[in-house]
């Protein structure tokens, strides 16, 4: 079996926001939504600080889609809408999706958004991926691990961009692939790991 | 509208993320979306079945010192897709968010789309559309008024936008005064340019080499926000195990990644490397050696006159680095024949210490001299005026002088931004030299923020003006100009130069309005646009009415961009709005017709000239993404820089003696308090907070304020720290004001413990209008250090050395 998946390389990791707009691009991602984010982990505010003065440290945690082996969002959506695909990706059919936003309540990484209304962009044309379909007003979306550019072998966008080289995307399945001999002798970490969702995408330090 | 409330609230690994929070969405700016629709690029994507598309290549972004090489995917004549290039290199293949953030910075809403004419009074932004023909003739029209007037000595003209790196013809053509000394990122290197010779600022080792490094002192560098792909040096480096200690104010990106974070108080990061160098020289856990063979502290001087003990027969293999007069060479002291020597002569040994009377005079070794200058500087006044503790000091200085080779990689701003930057850059030349920290694999001292100063040039044909066509300084300043009687009265600036080259921006704009004529090229409605008179649209470096753009030669490459898509609007290309100028006075012969004629000129039979250049055509560039290496270049070209130990002072040695500014009494770097940013200023009474700016990711200087892509992350707001916010009672999200006696604005409020107490930080300007009311350079300091006159340099623009007070608006 394929199992894609991604490992995130915190230490690498500097919070630069490049994945976040790599991902917005690419995927034609409407004003007012992102499928990926970057957050200072713990603060309420961006690029703040835990700890006492001076002794401060800083996270920065990259969240999208964690592309489940057991994935929360599926199990309640009622029109099988979103599906595990047979490369292990977790996909949403945009033409069977009625908006119900039980995977948005259900899912625990509040990885995906909502076009309330007919989306907006800026600029107003549709960027990105040509091959990337564009959603209407009515239907969820997230991450897809950029579905349209690893069919055709290459890497996802945020993979692509990334200034310092943090991620690593392949097939968890395969011993020999990248993201495999990557994630050996490491104790990578995933989101939540307790609510028993198996995230694919791991972390690590 | 959306799905998606908040962007950042308090989320942990464990406890997160169906929390919903308003504090990173309170910061953008709201009601900014609503994007000013142009038609001229408009027509719906739907109209076509099948898009179009079709790929070109950029080299993106000068003001990172890089070269991400950029492929866009074109669609529908609109710049679509950026991602980085895979026709080259590795070290190319690169971007940031800036570069993506493109797709949608092309094309936002404050594009300058029609030339303008001022209608309102000067700083209201009240404008009419005119025509291209009629804003070239008024520019005209004020020119050859302010000549007839004031004399040709009276236009100013000045280019800064990087669409204009590469070529710079109509200044010249018009005999203008540019300026003078640009005072910007060149505080340090004043101090440094002596020691270790002209443009040393730029390291002559690769910064790949972090990796081989045992220790890294970043020194006001926060490369994790300023040129982001470099940043990948640093976490090899952190990954390698080499110890990162990161002295900054602010709790940066990059001191988040150190193993050690040393908040020094504003302006005082000379005093830790004052501190380190006592507990060098007080320990002698300096490198003896190193100090004898390849620095001058040997060199005997004259303890009466301050004067360097030289020949009057031999002179020293170089001029002098500041002053480019010929010197004498210096003698030492020989402990092998215990006589006097040249120190140039073979087989000596000289003695790095003590004093001898010869022909009446009491001659002392640098050597000697620097220890008395240092005995002034106890470890615990360097920790008292730093705020970093004295153990912490002498622990540092044992790491960086016994644990294997270290680098002081220093920015551009932060420290570099106060008066006195020359004592620093001084100051870390000592330490550097007194451990052998130079020309070493994993050692090194300068800004890392690209490849090596002499990285091999390409060599390109010149496209020469008749030799009457020249700039003509007055010599002044343009931040002095504001200030000193001057007889500027027309002004014709490329890019935003007012607002962002000079501090104090009620001065500086004051002086503006006081000028007969200003006209601006800007692409977007940046903060000067409302000054000027008139207001031309220049495109973007994605737009151009060829095919191709502008060639350039960085750091060990050759880089030719494609022209895109046409120019937006009625914007135009720099190099069209040059030749519409010079046809004004039937100069437009004299310079290219097209980019396409310079590119081709610039690289015709360049092989020949240099073998290095073998297979760099413009065929070539073209189909290779525009970006080609010159033969010798790469990552790390230059694996043994320095270790022949012989650089570009008078001496070929390390010179850490400044007898040149023997007349301020600074041959070694005295300490002294910045002009306003410092503990005991009486000033901190009524103005206690120091305000200190710096790069964020979402700009580069105030580029990229237009974008609404960042707009939905940031916007203009200051980071107070919490106890400094609570006597105060500012939240976060709160509209504040921060004044001094230059000025105040009103900005956003965010109140962040990553910071030192007492200190605010602003990421640098953005344009006055997504302000509440002014904008920071408001507050900034303009004064001039005197000493820096005399300065390889000259006086910088302390931007940063500002005491303000806020307060909720």
């Amino acid at each position: 079996m394929t199992k894609l998946g991604m490992a995130i390389n915190l230490t690498r990791c500097i919070g630069c926001q490049t994945c976040a707009h790599a991902c917005k691009m690419q995927n034609n991602v409407p004003t007012g939504m992102r499928w990926n984010r970057v957050i200072t982990e713990g603060c309420d505010v961006p690029d703040g600080a835990l700890g006492e003065y001076p002794n401060l440290y800083r996270t920065y945690l990259p969240i999208a889609c964690q592309h489940c082996e057991n994935p929360a969002c599926q199990k309640v959506c009622p029109t099988g809408a979103t599906y595990k695909d047979d490369q292990g990706r977790v996909e949403v059919d945009y033409d069977k999706c009625i908006g119900c936003r039980m995977c948005m309540a259900a899912c625990p990484y509040n990885a995906r958004v909502f076009n309330w209304e007919d989306p907006v962009r800026d600029p107003d044309f549709n960027y990105g991926d040509k091959s990337v379909p564009v959603r209407q007003k009515g239907v969820v979306e997230k991450c897809t691990l950029c579905k349209e550019r690893t069919d055709r072998g290459e890497d996802p966008m945020c993979v692509a961009c990334c200034p310092t080289r943090a991620r690593v995307f392949g097939d968890l399945d395969d011993p020999s692939s990248e993201i495999s001999k990557h994630l050996a002798g490491k104790k990578p970490t995933q989101l939540l790991a307790e609510k028993g969702t198996e995230p694919q995408v791991y972390y690590y330090e | 509208m959306t799905g998606e409330k908040s962007l950042q609230s308090g989320l942990t690994r464990r406890s997160f993320l169906k929390a919903s929070g308003a504090a990173a969405g309170a910061l953008g700016i709201a009601g900014a979306a609503g994007m000013v629709t142009a038609e001229g690029w408009l027509s719906p994507t739907e109209a076509h079945a099948e898009p179009e598309e079709r790929v070109a290549h950029l080299c993106h972004q000068f003001h990172c010192l890089t070269g991400c090489n950029l492929k866009c995917t074109i669609r529908d004549e609109r710049v679509a897709l950026i991602e980085p290039s895979d026709l080259v290199d590795e070290g190319h293949r690169t971007i940031c968010l800036r570069g993506i953030n493109e797709v949608e910075h092309i094309y936002s809403k404050d594009r300058l789309q029609t030339p303008l004419k001022r209608v309102g009074e000067r700083g209201e932004g009240e404008f009419v559309a005119i025509s291209w023909d009629e804003a070239i003739d008024a520019i005209a029209t004020a020119i050859n008024d302010s000549w007839a007037k004031h004399g040709k000595d009276s236009v100013f003209i000045r280019k800064s936008t990087e669409a204009s790196i590469g070529f710079d013809f109509i200044g010249q053509l018009l005999l203008a005064d540019q300026g003078g000394n640009w005072g910007l990122d060149r505080g340090q290197p004043n101090g440094q340019t002596p020691a270790f010779g002209a443009f040393s600022y730029c390291p002559s080792r690769s910064i790949w080499e972090f990796s081989d490094a045992a220790t890294i002192i970043e020194v006001g560098h926060n490369p994790l926000e300023s040129g982001i792909v470099w940043s990948r040096a640093l976490m090899d480096a952190k990954e390698a195990g080499v110890y990162i200690v990161a002295l900054d104010p602010r709790f940066s990106g990059t001191a988040s990644k150190a193993d050690l974070w040393l908040p020094v108080h504003p302006g005082t990061d000379a005093a830790v490397i004052q501190g380190m160098i006592r507990a060098i020289l007080d320990e002698g856990w300096y490198d003896e050696d190193f100090v004898k063979a390849n620095t001058s502290l040997p060199f005997l001087v004259d303890r009466k006159t301050g004067k360097s003990y030289r020949s009057d027969e031999v002179t020293c293999p170089n001029p002098t680095v500041v002053t480019a007069e010929e010197t004498g060479a210096p003698y030492v002291w020989d402990k092998v024949s215990d006589s006097l020597k040249l120190y140039s002569e073979e087989g000596i040994d000289p003695v790095l210490e003590g004093s001898w009377k010869i022909d009446g005079k009491e001659l002392a070794t640098e050597f000697t001299l620097m220890k008395e200058w240092i005995s002034d500087y106890s470890i615990d006044w360097a920790a008292e005026t730093s705020g970093i503790d004295r153990q912490t000091i002498v622990d540092l200085a044992d790491r960086y002088a016994n644990n294997g080779p270290a680098i002081i990689d220093y920015g551009l701003g932060g420290p570099d931004k106060y008066t006195n930057a020359d004592v620093l850059g001084h100051s870390m030349s000592i330490l550097t030299a007194i451990t052998g920290n130079y020309g070493r694999k994993g050692s090194g001292f300068g800004f890392y923020g690209g490849v090596g100063a002499d990285n091999p040039a390409a060599t390109l044909n010149f496209w020469a003006l008749p030799e009457e066509y020249h700039y003509n300084d007055s010599g002044m300043a343009m931040y002095e100009m504001p200030y000193m009687e001057n007889n500027i009265h027309c002004a014709l600036t490329f890019g935003d130069a007012f607002t962002l080259e000079a501090a104090s921006a009620n001065d500086t704009l004051e002086w503006v309005k006081s000028l007969d004529f200003f006209a601006i090229i800007d692409i977007y409605h940046s903060s000067a646009v409302d000054y000027a008179d008139i207001v031309l649209p220049a495109c973007t470096k994605f737009e151009c009415e060829e095919d191709v753009k502008q060639l350039r030669d960085s750091f060990g490459y050759v880089m030719l961009a494609n022209g895109m898509i046409d120019p937006l609007f009625e914007s135009k290309s720099d190099l069209q709005i040059e030749r519409l100028l010079a046809a004004k006075w039937g100069l437009d012969h004299l310079i290219p017709e097209t980019y396409e004629e310079l590119a081709k000129f610039s690289l015709d039979g360049v092989d020949k000239l240099d073998p290095n250049m073998r297979g760099i055509t413009y065929d070539a560039l073209l189909k290779n993404g525009g970006c080609m290496p010159v033969a010798g270049t790469g990552d790390d070209w230059r694996p043994d820089g320095h270790a022949d130990q012989v650089y570009t002072t008078p001496s070929t040695k390390i010179e850490l003696y400044y007898e040149y500014l023997l007349d301020q009494g600074h041959q070694f770097p005295v300490y002294e308090n910045a002009n306003e940013a410092y503990e005991s200023n009486p000033l901190k009474e009524t103005y206690p907070l120091y305000f200190m700016q710096g790069k964020s990711r979402y700009r580069i200087h105030a580029y990229y304020s237009s974008s609404q892509w960042f707009q939905e992350d940031f916007g203009p707001c200051v980071n107070i720290f919490p106890s400094d916010a609570e006597a105060r009672g500012i939240k976060t999200g709160d509209d504040v004001k921060v004044f001094n006696d230059r000025g105040s604005f009103v900005c956003t409020a965010l109140v962040n413990p990553g910071l030192q107490p007492g200190v605010l930080f602003m990421a640098e300007t953005t344009y006055t209008k997504y302000y509440k009311e002014g904008f920071l350079q408001n507050v900034t300091n303009s004064a001039r250090n005197e000493r820096c006159y005399a300065m390889f340099h000259g006086p910088q623009i302390p931007y940063n050395d500002t005491l303000v007070q806020i307060e909720k608006a």
